[in-house]
């Protein structure tokens, strides 16, 4: 067996997330009005976490659509929330949690996605 | 807990028509998210970036949104002070109708000398009548308490400028004239009362004032003025009037024949 396909697809989402960027920045040089900024970071946090957490299920085999879509959803929700609550209770931030959470997550999804590329990697001699 | 929720995910896998076996099309949609995401970065980047470039928000405690306001209302500002400089310069230089020019220096003087105190002056305003105490001061205080002096006069005059008031005059019981306080008017101690430009008035003192009556009496009566600090008005020492037309003389004084030297020509 030589190289497996898998590794190659891996390139699309960075691929995606570069052209998505250069887009907005450079082209469209496109902003949001000043108060969305603080929600707006804390949402690219909570869509990273979804990504890598499907880059994750998709190298392990157990990608399903509608835990990554709700995930995705769900967790972005909650992150805006907790922005919003924290500067409403007087806990401003309480978005913290979010932030030590989702980082938290992107950093082990990450190393797992890792190892399995460097398995299924013809250096590694197996297979 | 990852684990937990990868057993959650598995027992449904089954089920789920989108499962990954073949392991192609999760690509796709992990591909559209992070473009998603990518835009969103870029924005968040450059709506921070325009921040940034504000520079002061958080450390002046101002939210960036009105930061952003007020700089671009100084901006507005600075160009309009600008522009009226230059239409002033403009005034002063271009000599077009002689009749007209000379109309309008007239009409500067006019105003400048009302200002100053060199022409008499008319307007809407205040006036305050400022008197001893007719309380009787129990034994052991302080006489001085309940008398008015130089320090209350040069008070209200002091408070009356801050206030936005335009021309200010006073005038003592001993004559009937009014003193007009000018830049260089000075409030002393006296014998008997006062000096005002020169000349010995003696309570109860009368100031008159002409500018926007609301604002004037409004700043007279706000605590930690002269009024609150020597409890004028417990004291009945103090009494302040409304007027829709006051006169205002011009200042009795001798004007000096030359002032100091502009500095630009």
């Amino acid at each position: 067996m030589a190289r497996p396909r898998r590794t190659h697809k891996i390139w699309w989402p960075i691929l995606g997330f570069t052209v998505g960027f250069a887009a907005t920045f450079f082209v469209f040089r496109a902003g949001v009005p000043l108060p969305a900024a603080g929600y707006l970071s804390l949402a690219v946090l909570a869509g990273l976490d979804s990504v890598f957490g499907g880059i994750r299920a998709g190298v392990e085999r157990r990608f399903q659509s509608d835990v990554f879509l709700s995930g995705f959803l769900v967790n972005m929700l909650l992150a805006v929330l907790l922005v919003y609550l924290g500067q409403k209770i007087g806990v401003p931030d309480l978005y913290l949690a979010a932030v030590v959470t989702l980082g938290g997550r992107m950093f082990l999804n990450l190393s797992v996605i890792r190892r399995h590329w460097l398995e299924k990697s013809p250096t590694r001699g197996e297979k | 807990m990852e684990k937990r929720a990868e057993g959650a995910e598995n027992s449904s896998a089954a089920a789920a028509p989108a499962a990954g076996a073949s392991g192609s099309h999760w690509i796709w949609q992990v591909t559209a998210l992070s473009v998603a995401m990518g835009v969103l970065l870029a924005l968040a980047l450059r709506t921070t970036g325009t921040l940034e470039d504000q520079g002061l928000s958080a450390r002046l405690g101002v939210s960036p949104a009105s930061l952003s306001q007020l700089r671009e209302q100084s901006r507005r500002l600075r160009t309009e002070i600008k522009q009226l400089r230059e239409k002033s310069q403009e005034f002063r230089t271009t000599g077009s109708d002689s009749q007209k020019a000379a109309k309008l220096l007239k009409e500067q003087i006019a105003d400048y000398r009302a200002i100053l105190g060199f022409a008499a002056v008319k307007g809407p305003g205040v006036k305050i009548t400022l008197r001893n105490s007719p309380k009787v001061v129990p034994p052991g205080w302080d006489p001085r308490l309940v008398q008015t002096n130089d320090q209350d006069v040069k008070g209200l005059v002091s408070e009356l400028w801050a206030a936005g008031a335009e021309a200010i005059a006073v005038a003592g019981s001993n004559t009937g004239k009014f003193e007009r306080v000018v830049l260089s008017s000075v409030v002393l101690p006296a014998e008997g009362g006062i000096e005002v430009n020169g000349r010995v008035l003696s309570a109860p003192f009368e100031i008159q004032a002409i500018g926007n009556s609301k604002t004037l009496e409004a700043a007279l009566e706000m605590p930690g003025g002269i009024i609150d600090n020597r409890e004028l008005e417990f004291f009945q020492m103090i009494k302040i009037e409304k007027a829709q037309t006051l006169v205002l003389p011009e200042y009795s004084g001798i004007r000096r024949a030359r002032g100091p030297a502009p500095a630009n020509p």
